[in-house]
C-alpha cells in the first residue's frame, strides 16, 4: 500500500480509531495491533515477502537475547560471533534479493567466456528491504555495543522493525529511539496529532504537486536524449533534483507525520538539503538516518577522521561508495557515491567539513550574496550527481552530459510549470527553515491556518498526476 | 482525543462543503470548453445531435471525415462522433450514450475502423466521461471494473478529478488546437515527416484479434440494422510506407469484410488507394491532415451515394 493510495485514505483512519479506542488498554494488545496493521500495510503489495521482515525481525531479535546472555557469562567471543552471524545473515537476504544478478552480470562482463545466461535468475526486489534490514541490524550491533539493553519483547520488537509509516522507505530507525516508545505506554497528544496531519499534508504536496509533476518532464527527457538542446538537458537535470527530493523528503515527511499521530516520534530525515553552502552540510541534511547509520557503523569504526590523511581518504570513499551501492545494483550509483566522494574529500582534508553546523541566516529573512552563490553552487554540484544516479547506465549519463556541455547550452530550454510548484515549495521551506519541519503554520488566526491548508489540498487533488510510486521504494 | 475527532470532523465538513462548490465550478469549466471532446460530448448530452449520418470511430475518425463535405455533397446531414480510444469497445461504448440522449436513429453511420479496433484491449480512454459520472445514464455503462472508475468517483466530490489530469488536457491544453469544431470535425495541419524514424507504437504494430470484442462488435452491427441504420465500414486511408510494418493486415481486412457480409453492412477498403501514396495529405503515418480529410470525404461521400438514395 502506498501513502498516496485511495487505499491509504481508507487504512489510515481505521487503524488510528482501533489503535486508540479499541487496542488502548494494553501496550502489548496494542504493539500486537501495530504489528498486524504494520504487516497488513506490506502485505497490499505483496504478501510473500511478509517472511523476510519476519524472519529478519525474528534473527535480530534473538540475537539480540543471545549477545546479552553470552556478554553475561562473559563469553564475548561467542556474543561476537553471534553478532557477525546475524549481520552475515541479513547482509545475505539483502545480497541475494537486490544484488544477485548484479554481482553475477559483473563477473560475467569481467570474464564474458564463461557466460551463461542460466545463472541469472528473475528476483523481484521486495519493497524497503534496505531499510528495515539496517534498522534491524542497528539493533543487534547497539545491543553488542552495549549501548542498549536487548528486549525480550518480541511484539514491541517486531512493531519497532515493521512500524508501516516508516517499514518501506524510513526514516531509517535506531532501536535507542524508537524501541523504547514501543516499550512504553503511549498517550494521545493533541498538538502532535495535529502537527502531524500538518507535515502529512506538506508530505503530499510535495510529492504529488512536486515531484510527480518534474516527474512527466523529467521522463519524457531521460527517454530521448538526443531529442534535447543543452539547456533543456540542464533544466531536466535541474527539474530531476527537486523530484527526488520532493519524492523522497515527501515520503519522510508523511511518515513522521502519520507516526506522530499514534504517538511515536521519528527521527527527522531531510533538513533543507538544498540550502546547503557546501557539499558537506549538504550530506549532513540529505537523508539524515542513512547518513549518520553509515557514519555510526561503517565510517567511525574504520578510524573515521581522527586518523592518518591516507586513512581519511580510505574512509571516506569507502563510505560514500557503501552508500552509492546501498541504493541498488547499478554502477551508476557506486559512481555517483565516487562523485560525491571526490566533491566531500577536499573538505575533510582541509578541516572544513564541519564549517556550516548552523541554519542558513539563522537570524536573517535573506542569505548574503556570498550564501547565494554558495547554495547554487553547492545545488549544482548536486544536480550533476544526480545526473550519473537517475541515468540507467554509464553510457546514458554520459550521453547527458555531452547533451549538456556542447553549444546548444546557449539556446531557449523548454521550460515546465513545475518551476512554479518549486518556488512556493522553497519558499514555504525557506521561512520553515529553522522549525522542526517545513510546514509549521504559525498564524494565530484559524481562518488563515484553514484556507492555507484548502489550497494545499485543492492543488494536490488538482494538479496530481498519475504517477504514483514513490522513487525509494525501490532501494 | 475527543478535541482532535472533533475539530478533524469539522475541518473535512468544511472541506466537503467546499469541494462540492469546487467540483461544481470545475466541472462547469470543462463542459463549457471549446476542445473538440468536451463540445462532441456536449453535443450527445444535450441531444443536438439528429443527423442523417453519423460517424464513429477513434483519432482516425475525428481526423478524416469532414462532415461539411459530406453534407454538400450527399444532401445529408452529418456528424463526427469520433472520439480518442482505438478499440472497437470504447465506439460501441459511445455509440450506446449517444443513442441514449439521440432523438432519431441516424440512416446511415460510417464505422472507421483500423487494424488495431479489434485487438485485445489494453485500455478505455473513458477519461472524457469524467465531468458527466453524476448522470445515472453514463454511470450505468461505467460501473464495471474494467473503467477507470469507482463509486468514490461518483459519490465524493473532486475525487474523479484526483490523479487524472488527461480531462484537464482535453478540455484545456489541447483546446488550443483542437477548438470550435464544426459538427465534431477540427483537423490537423501540417504535413508528415517521412524521415522520422518511429513510424509507429510498438504495439500499434501487432494485433492479436479479441474474440469477445469481435462478438460485440457483431452484435452492435446487427441492432444499429435492425434500429434502422445502414453501416458502412471503412478502413480509411494509412501512408503507403506504413502499410507493410503492420502485421495481419490481411487478416484484419478479411475479418471486416466477412463481418460486414454477415451483418447486412459493407465494407470499403482504402488501403490501396491513390490517396495513401500522396504525402501531402498526411499529417502523420495513421492520420490525415485537412487537405487529405477533404479529398477522402470527398471520394466517400460520392461513393456512398448510390446507398443514400436507396435509403
Amino acid at each position: 500500500m502506498i501513502f498516496n493510495s485511495p487505499e491509504f485514505l481508507l487504512f489510515l483512519p481505521i487503524v488510528f480509531l482501533l489503535y486508540w479506542f479499541v487496542f488502548k488498554k494494553s501496550i502489548k494488545i496494542q504493539n500486537f495491533f501495530v504489528v498486524i496493521a504494520s504487516y497488513f500495510f506490506y502485505g497490499w503489495w505483496d504478501w510473500r515477502f511478509l517472511f523476510l521482515i519476519a524472519i529478519t525481525s525474528f534473527c535480530s531479535w534473538a540475537s539480540g537475547l543471545l549477545i546479552e546472555k553470552n556478554r553475561a557469562s562473559q563469553n564475548t567471543k561467542k556474543a561476537k560471533v553471534v553478532n557477525i552471524c546475524n549481520i552475515v545473515l541479513n547482509l545475505l537476504i539483502l545480497g541475494v534479493f537486490k544484488y544477485y544478478n548484479f554481482f553475477v552480470e559483473s563477473f560475467f562482463d569481467i570474464f564474458p567466456t564463461l557466460s551463461n545466461d542460466q545463472i541469472l535468475i528473475s528476483v523481484i526486489l521486495p519493497v524497503g528491504i534496505s531499510f528495515y534490514t539496517f534498522q534491524a541490524l542497528s539493533y543487534t550491533i547497539d545491543v553488542y555495543r552495549d549501548k542498549i539493553e536487548p528486549t525480550k519483547d518480541i511484539i514491541a520488537f517486531f512493531a519497532f522493525v515493521s512500524f508501516f509509516p516508516q517499514l518501506v522507505a524510513g526514516p531509517i530507525e535506531r532501536a535507542t529511539n524508537l524501541l523504547p516508545q514501543f516499550q512504553q505506554k503511549r498517550t494521545f497528544d493533541y498538538a502532535a496529532a495535529v502537527d502531524g496531519c500538518r507535515q502529512m499534508l506538506w508530505g503530499f504536496f510535495k510529492k504529488m504537486v512536486v515531484a510527480d509533476n518534474c516527474a512527466v518532464f523529467v521522463d519524457q527527457v531521460w527517454d530521448d536524449i538526443p531529442s534535447f538542446s543543452g539547456s533543456t538537458l540542464l533544466v531536466a537535470a535541474i527539474l530531476f533534483s527537486f523530484q527526488i527530493y520532493c519524492d523522497f523528503s515527501g515520503y519522510s515527511d508523511i511518515a513522521i507525520g502519520c507516526a506522530k499521530l499514534f504517538g511515536i516520534k521519528l527521527k527527522r530525515n531531510f533538513n533543507n538539503p538544498y540550502f546547503s553552502r557546501d557539499i558537506a552540510e549538504f550530506w549532513r541534511r540529505w537523508h539524515i538516518s542513512l547518513t549518520t547509520w553509515f557514519r555510526d557503523y561503517i565510517y567511525i569504526p574504520l578510524g573515521g577522521s581522527r586518523t592518518t590523511k591516507a586513512k581519511i581518504v580510505r574512509n571516506t570513499f569507502i563510505i560514500f561508495l557503501v552508500s552509492g551501492f546501498w541504493h541498488g545494483a547499478n554502477w551508476t550509483f557506486i559512481i555517483w557515491g565516487a562523485f560525491h566522494a571526490l566533491l566531500f574529500l577536499p573538505l575533510i582534508l582541509l578541516g572544513k567539513n564541519r564549517k556550516y553546523t548552523d541554519n542558513i541566516a539563522s537570524n536573517r529573512s535573506f542569505p548574503t550574496f556570498k550564501e547565494l552563490l554558495q547554495i547554487l553552487l553547492t545545488f549544482l554540484l548536486a544536480t550533476f550527481g544526480w545526473i550519473i544516479f537517475r541515468s540507467d547506465d554509464i553510457t546514458q549519463a554520459m550521453q547527458f552530459f555531452r547533451g549538456i556541455f556542447n553549444i546548444s547550452i546557449i539556446s531557449i530550454p523548454m521550460i515546465s510549470k513545475c518551476f512554479i510548484f518549486i518556488a512556493i515549495m522553497l519558499i514555504v521551506e525557506w521561512i520553515n527553515r529553522n522549525n522542526e519541519h517545513e510546514f509549521q503554520i504559525q498564524s494565530r488566526y484559524r481562518v488563515v491556518r484553514y484556507i492555507i491548508y484548502y489550497t494545499i489540498m485543492l492543488s494536490i487533488v488538482l494538479l496530481s498526476t498519475q504517477q504514483e510510486t514513490f522513487i525509494y521504494f525501490q532501494f | 482525543m475527543r478535541l482532535f475527532l472533533k475539530k478533524t470532523i469539522f475541518f473535512f465538513t468544511i472541506w466537503l462543503a467546499f469541494s462540492t462548490i469546487v467540483d461544481f465550478f470545475v466541472t462547469k469549466a470543462i463542459r463549457g470548453s471549446s476542445s473538440r471532446a468536451i463540445r462532441v460530448w456536449e453535443d450527445v448530452l444535450n441531444s443536438k445531435i439528429n443527423e442523417d449520418i453519423i460517424i464513429l470511430g477513434s483519432s482516425r475518425a475525428c481526423d478524416h471525415y469532414n462532415p461539411a463535405v459530406f453534407d454538400s455533397i450527399t444532401g445529408f446531414t452529418s456528424y463526427n462522433l469520433g472520439q480518442h480510444g482505438k478499440k472497437i469497445d470504447m465506439d460501441i461504448l459511445r455509440y450506446n450514450i449517444f443513442k441514449k440522449y439521440a432523438k432519431h436513429q441516424p440512416k446511415i453511420i460510417i464505422w472507421d475502423v483500423h487494424g488495431q479496433s479489434i485487438c485485445f484491449s489494453d485500455g478505455w480512454y473513458d477519461g472524457i466521461f469524467t465531468p458527466y459520472l453524476y448522470k445515472k445514464e453514463i454511470w450505468s455503462h461505467l460501473d464495471s471494473p474494467q473503467h477507470d472508475f469507482n463509486i468514490f468517483d461518483r459519490i465524493i466530490p473532486l475525487y474523479r478529478y484526483w490523479k487524472k489530469p488527461y480531462i484537464f488536457n482535453y478540455a484545456f491544453k489541447n483546446a488550443r488546437n483542437d477548438a470550435n469544431p464544426y459538427k465534431g470535425y477540427v483537423g490537423e495541419g501540417g504535413i508528415i515527416d517521412t524521415t522520422a524514424t518511429k513510424l509507429f507504437e510498438a504495439n500499434d504494430l501487432k494485433c492479436t484479434i479479441d474474440s469477445s470484442i469481435l462478438a460485440s462488435f457483431k452484435n452492435t452491427l446487427l441492432k444499429m440494422r435492425n434500429d434502422g441504420s445502414f453501416v458502412v465500414l471503412v478502413y480509411s486511408p494509412l501512408y503507403y510506407k506504413g502499410v507493410p510494418l503492420l502485421i495481419g493486415t490481411n487478416e484484419i481486412v478479411s475479418t471486416y469484410q466477412r463481418i460486414a457480409n454477415e451483418t447486412g453492412s459493407i465494407f470499403i477498403n482504402y488501403l490501396q488507394d491513390s490517396i495513401c501514396k500522396n504525402e501531402r495529405y498526411f499529417t502523420q503515418y495513421v492520420h490525415l491532415n485537412k487537405e487529405g480529410a477533404n479529398v477522402f470525404s470527398h471520394n466517400l461521400a460520392k461513393r456512398l451515394i448510390p446507398y443514400i438514395n436507396q435509403q
